[in-house]
């Protein structure tokens, strides 16, 4: 895990991949925007993807050309058993960490 | 339904943008999005969005650039492998940006100034259609023209001609202005109602209105807070004296003060009506030349029509036996034109020698270190070659080789631009002073004149970079591969432009010896009078009592040798017995005039306070009125000359000629005498020594006398210095200008030697080895830039004094161009040059031959 830093975007859009088992870049927009409730541009999905392919955790590979996309082929992702390993083991972290805030605090008013 | 589509525009400015191996990718996403967008969110959304995606995917054009541009890798690859170069011949490239530096700067503050300049009076809206009248008066072959207009000029010529859309007179005055309790000079100017709209006067409150009421003014902003004029007029009175009477004047309006940039900088102006009634007598004359008449043309009419039907309207209501015409001259022309004489309200300097100078000098400069750069950037070409070839093998175009050699004389000049920011901050406070300017560095730095330096910056890039680039690139690649490379002939180009340079800097240096000895001879000659030790009082008296008194008053002070109070000289023509017209200055003076001043009695005698018809019946001339009359025995005659009750005097006798005026005009024909009605205007005063004790007693027995007027003096002396305050700054700029070019000649020389030294130390180790001496060495390679340099230095020479001659005949008064000059001229650049060359030998004449032989 030490070797791969993500940043917050890069996690992301690596589990919509996970999720999504193969996407290309307008899907993972759509699932974004579904999920974070917030929009986001695709030139910046193109760099978060290309950074992450870069670094293996995705791998590519091309799709058919359909008329919607002006005959062009679909560049589609899918993530690669480290880029899995990888996210794994942030949420677990995550999970783990979590467990120790505490149940009821009355700093945060959940008591 | 057929698929919407993105607007092709950004399409293709995508597929620019992206890298091939990512278009697909890119351009299909963005499509795709596209379609989407337009279903859910309309046809707008979706394009906005397009556009603004395409915009975002411009991170892509680092990766393009790096990878798939090569006009811009190989840019690139220039300026690293031209910066590697500069590194490695650090020593002669140093020398060489520092030469392009220095060239850069003195053009670039060249450019500044001269721009400055000729914006002068540019900037108003009318400007190109504003002008002064002028006016050409003949008596013969030569008329003279002068600038100028009588009141009635500017009354009647506008009234009568329909071209002339607007109309003001101008006119300065002399007031004393009081603040609280204090009085102070003021310089004033009259002008009419349209004055306002001439030149877009920008009132801050108030304003101009009619402009008629003679107890009203307006003043400009810095003026108002002087006179402590609240800016929203609430206070609105200020106080002007004249003719020791206190008047009220009404400020009816406050204007943003005028710009540097101009010769109108009035600080108060009055209406001329005010100016009328003090001089009715004046307003009714058609030829009485004393202010300025700004004169706007409607657009489209013509200067010439106006300007006859002016001349016109004279002729019909005056009548004159010379040829008079009137004419107009372009507003925008006053400030350099050295022709018509400014004043009468017009601070321009009315003169373009300097201009001139300065410019050629940021030429020069430019010009000699983009040769240096050149030169030695082709003494280099051994060392380039192999690089050249290779490149070329390796597929590069002639174009490619010359970009190379372009991108890296670039290279030099932007470094050398940014050293002469730094050089300019040393010179620019010299110059500022000597070219009369308050620069400050800040000034470059300004959008205009920042423009202006990159584009000097260019024009040198151009100017360094083109020749070696040329050279370079057509140079055949196996000969550069087996390293057979010889210029040959071709290096012809080189020895001129060295030659050329060494021409310029004689030029210069001959040029600059030629203005030294004309103002040294200017500052020494004698001028007929003797300004040491002498104080000039201003001050109008009238009663000869007073003059009387205040003369025996200031006699009375110890220090003091003698005082002397006269006239300013005047001008009055009067007619001979035969009816010949004779044109004379004259100026009223007193029993002890010659003697104050200093002036040399050359026949007959003094003025004698002891013979009554020495008053009124008595006048002494000078040289110049005795040769122009043609007399023989001057002394006993009598003239006609008459001007108001003084008339028909006897000359009693003949002064030396002396410069009453500007050493630049020659000295006119004089008449003193000591009767008639002029004012005396000028208290002289001779004494012992100047100092501050005995001024101060001066000025207490004048503001005795005369207060509420400021004590106005001033030392003779530096008067005449004043006089050539011009030259001296010219002298000094071209000075340093010259020291400059010379420097700039030798260190290209010394970049032209070396690098060729450099290249045939293998020579000189043969023929050392094979017996040469130091001395031989020496004299055989200074044969062969011996014959360049003289070349250079006899063509310099000679332009020098086909155009120094012509400077000199400006001068009534001047020197030769001479052998001295030549002489020194030459042999001090021979003599720098062959130092030069003898320092870049040194090295060759003491090397061990082994050395450079070992190899091979």
């Amino acid at each position: 895990m030490s070797d791969y830093s993500l940043g917050t975007l890069e996690e992301t859009i690596l589990i919509i991949l996970l999720m999504q088992e193969e996407s290309h870049g307008v899907e993972i927009a759509k699932v974004y925007e579904e999920h974070m409730k917030q929009a986001i541009s695709l030139p910046a999905i193109h760099m978060v993807l290309k950074r992450m392919e870069k670094k293996g955790l995705v791998k590519s590979s091309f799709g058919e050309p359909t008329p919607e996309r002006g005959g062009k082929r679909k560049k589609l992702y899918r993530a690669t058993p480290t880029g899995y390993k990888v996210a794994h083991e942030i949420q677990e972290r995550r999970t783990q960490m979590w467990s120790q805030v505490p149940k009821a605090s009355f700093n945060y008013g959940i008591a | 339904m057929a698929l919407p589509k993105p607007p092709q525009w950004a399409v293709r400015l995508l597929q620019r943008i992206c890298p091939t191996e990512v278009l697909e990718e890119v351009e299909g996403d963005l499509h795709e999005a596209f379609v989407w967008r337009h279903k859910t969110r309309g046809a707008a959304y979706a394009k906005r969005k397009y556009i603004w995606e395409v915009f975002k995917s411009f991170h892509q054009v680092k990766i393009k650039v790096k990878t798939q541009h090569s006009g811009i890798m190989l840019l690139h690859n220039y300026f690293k492998t031209g910066l590697r170069f500069l590194w490695k011949t650090r020593g002669y490239s140093t020398l060489n940006i520092l030469g392009l530096a220095i060239g850069i700067a003195i053009s670039w503050l060249a450019f500044v100034f001269v721009t400055d300049e000729y914006s002068f009076d540019g900037f108003y809206e009318k400007a190109d259609r504003t002008y002064r009248i002028k006016a050409s008066m003949g008596f013969g072959d030569k008329p003279s023209i002068f600038a100028g207009s009588s009141y009635l000029m500017g009354e009647e010529l506008p009234r009568q001609i329909a071209g002339i859309e607007l109309s003001s007179r101008y006119k300065s005055g002399f007031f004393l202005g009081k603040i609280d309790r204090e009085f102070i000079n003021q310089v004033t100017h009259y002008a009419d109602g349209d004055f306002f709209d001439i030149f877009d006067v920008n009132f801050l409150i108030g304003g101009a209105g009619t402009f008629n009421d003679p107890s009203t003014v307006v003043i400009s902003e810095s003026t108002a807070l002087r006179y402590g004029i609240p800016a929203d007029l609430s206070s609105d009175e200020i106080t002007l004296v004249l003719d020791n009477e206190e008047a009220r004047f009404k400020v009816i309006g406050i204007y943003r003060d005028f710009p540097g940039n101009t010769s109108i900088r009035p600080e108060i102006l009055m209406p001329f009506s005010l100016w009328a009634q003090a001089n009715q007598r004046r307003t009714t004359i058609w030829f009485d030349i004393n202010m300025n008449c700004f004169f706007t043309l409607a657009e489209g009419v013509s200067v010439n029509e106006v300007e006859q039907q002016m001349t016109d309207i004279l002729l019909q209501n005056d009548e004159f036996e010379a040829d008079v015409a009137l004419g107009l001259q372009p507003l925008t022309d006053i400030h350099l034109n050295p022709e018509l004489r400014t004043g009468n309200g017009i601070n321009a300097r009315g003169d373009n020698q300097m201009i001139l100078i300065t410019a050629i000098i940021g030429a020069f400069c430019l010009l000699i270190a983009c040769v240096n750069y050149a030169n030695f950037a082709v003494g280099n070409y051994l060392v380039r070659l192999k690089e050249v070839a290779l490149r070329k093998v390796f597929g590069a175009e002639k174009t490619g080789i010359f970009k190379q050699f372009v991108v890296e004389a670039f290279t030099s000049s932007f470094l050398a631009l940014f050293l002469s920011v730094g050089i300019i901050y040393i010179i620019m406070p010299a110059f500022a002073t000597y070219a009369n300017k308050s620069y400050e560095l800040s000034v470059i730095f300004s959008q205009k004149f920042l423009l202006g330096g990159v584009g000097i910056m260019l024009l040198s890039t151009v100017l360094a970079g083109l020749y070696p680039a040329l050279l370079l690139s057509r140079f055949k690649t196996v000969a550069g591969l087996k390293g057979k490379a010889r210029l040959g002939g071709r290096n012809l180009l080189s020895k001129m432009l060295v030659t050329l340079q060494f021409c310029i800097a004689v030029f210069l240096l001959a040029s600059m010896l030629t203005l030294n000895k004309q103002l040294n001879f200017l500052l020494n000659y004698d001028i007929g009078y003797n300004g040491e030790n002498l104080v000039r009082i201003f001050r109008p008296i009238e009663e000869e009592s007073l003059k009387n008194t205040f003369k025996n008053r200031l006699l009375g002070l110890s220090g003091i040798q003698n005082v002397s109070i006269a006239s300013g000289f005047n001008g009055t023509d009067y007619r001979t017995d035969e009816g010949e017209q004779v044109i004379v200055r004259h100026a009223r003076v007193d029993t002890d005039y010659l003697e104050t001043m200093g002036m040399e009695l050359l026949q007959g005698r003094n003025f004698d306070p002891g013979i009554a018809t020495d008053f009124t019946k008595a006048c002494i001339v000078n040289e110049a009125f005795v040769k122009a009359r043609g007399m023989e025995n001057a002394v006993g005659t009598t003239i006609n000359f008459s001007y108001g009750d003084f008339s028909k005097p006897t000359i009693i006798g003949v002064v030396k000629n002396f410069n009453f005026e500007s050493l630049h005009t020659p000295v006119q024909p004089l008449i003193l005498y000591m009767g008639g009605y002029l004012t005396t205007y000028d208290t002289h005063v001779k004494v012992d020594a100047m100092n501050q004790a005995l001024m101060e007693q001066i000025e207490a027995i004048h503001n005795e006398m005369f207060a509420p007027y400021p004590l106005n003096y001033t030392l003779v002396e530096d008067d005449i210095a004043n006089q050539y305050e011009l030259e001296t700054n010219i002298q000094k700029v071209s000075r340093g200008g010259s020291i400059i070019a010379i420097v700039l000649s030798c260190m290209g020389l010394m970049g032209f030697v070396g690098t060729q030294i450099r290249q045939r130390l293998k020579e000189v180790s043969i023929r050392k080895v094979v017996g040469a001496r130091a001395r031989q060495i020496f004299g055989l390679y200074l044969g062969k830039y011996l014959l360049l340099l003289i070349l250079g230095v006899v063509t310099g020479i000679s332009v020098a004094y086909w155009i120094m001659q012509g400077w000199l005949n400006n001068y009534p008064e001047h020197v030769s161009f001479g052998m001295g000059i030549m002489f020194f001229s030459v042999s001090s650049v021979l003599v720098v040059a062959i130092l030069t060359i003898y320092s870049q030998l040194f090295k060759a004449m003491r090397l061990n031959p082994v050395k450079y032989l070992k190899e091979e």
